[in-house]
């Protein structure tokens, strides 16, 4: 029964950007595609820095995302792992610590990417 | 609570705001709130493209991202302060919202900052309060 409640949850949440739009659906409807537009390619950079050991891309790349995941309410999920990539990156700490956070960080921002793509077309 | 302090429309109109923000979804959201709160305003991406903004055009507030490529907020703030000699408000838009970023902050130019994600009402606040002083009472002054 807590498996299936914890299937139906939400990664995201729009709870922000309607409050602060007071509920206005173009501008939601606008940053949620841009969103969608931004983030993977956010992610694969991400991947992409951490492939090549290339510290000041990784620290770069975690920055951007650290920006972007409170609009959709990500940050509730991913936001310590951001961080600590980003702090990480700063330190050259070992490249695998950096791969552990960033698997949970890429499969939280998957599932919000399927989550928001029907959203974007239905507001 | 949101200030008492209100810019009227026909001055509201002629206040210019610079944005600079590198990230395409910060750069949306600010320029709706602005855009809400009926000021005119220009967005660029990064310090390097604020410095010629603010050679063509006169501005009387700028919200400042701190981390950015090309020319970073700290870098964009001393050049406006010692090379453009431009005493506008600059204030700071940061994601390490710690102490030492304040401390870092002031010393670059900036005269205050907000952290990030961005909350409205501190932002309008900020934003008038600092227009306020520069704007509002400076054309008192003069009448």
């Amino acid at each position: 029964m807590e498996a299936k409640t914890e299937n139906i949850q939400k990664t995201t949440d729009l709870s922000y950007l309607i409050e602060l739009s007071a509920g206005n659906k173009v501008f939601v409807k606008e940053m949620v595609a841009l969103f969608l537009s931004e983030n993977p390619e956010e992610i694969k950079a991400l991947a992409k820095g951490i492939a090549e050991k290339n510290y000041k891309t990784i620290k770069t790349v975690a920055h951007k995302l650290r920006s972007t995941i409170p609009f959709i309410g990500l940050d509730k999920h991913i936001e310590k792992e951001v961080v600590e990539i980003e702090s990480m990156a700063s330190e050259s700490v070992d490249i695998k610590e950096i791969e552990i956070r960033f698997s949970k960080i890429k499969s939280v921002c998957e599932k919000a990417y399927f989550e928001l793509s029907p959203v974007s077309s239905v507001i | 609570m949101i200030t008492d302090r209100v810019i009227p429309k026909e001055l509201k109109e002629k206040i210019n705001i610079l944005v600079v923000e590198d990230n395409l979804l910060g750069r949306k959201l600010i320029g709706f709130l602005l855009k809400k709160w009926g000021f005119h305003y220009d967005i660029c991406a990064n310090g390097k493209l604020a410095l010629e903004n603010l050679k063509l055009n006169k501005y009387d507030l700028i919200l400042m991202d701190i981390q950015m490529p090309e020319m970073n907020g700290h870098e964009t703030s001393k050049y406006i302060r010692e090379k453009l000699k431009l005493g506008l408000p600059i204030i700071a838009m940061t994601s390490h919202a710690t102490e030492e970023e304040r401390k870092k902050c002031l010393i670059s130019g900036m005269v205050d900052y907000i952290a990030k994600p961005i909350v409205e009402e501190e932002l309008y606040n900020l934003t008038v309060n600092y227009l306020f002083t520069t704007v509002v009472e400076n054309l008192e002054n003069k009448y």
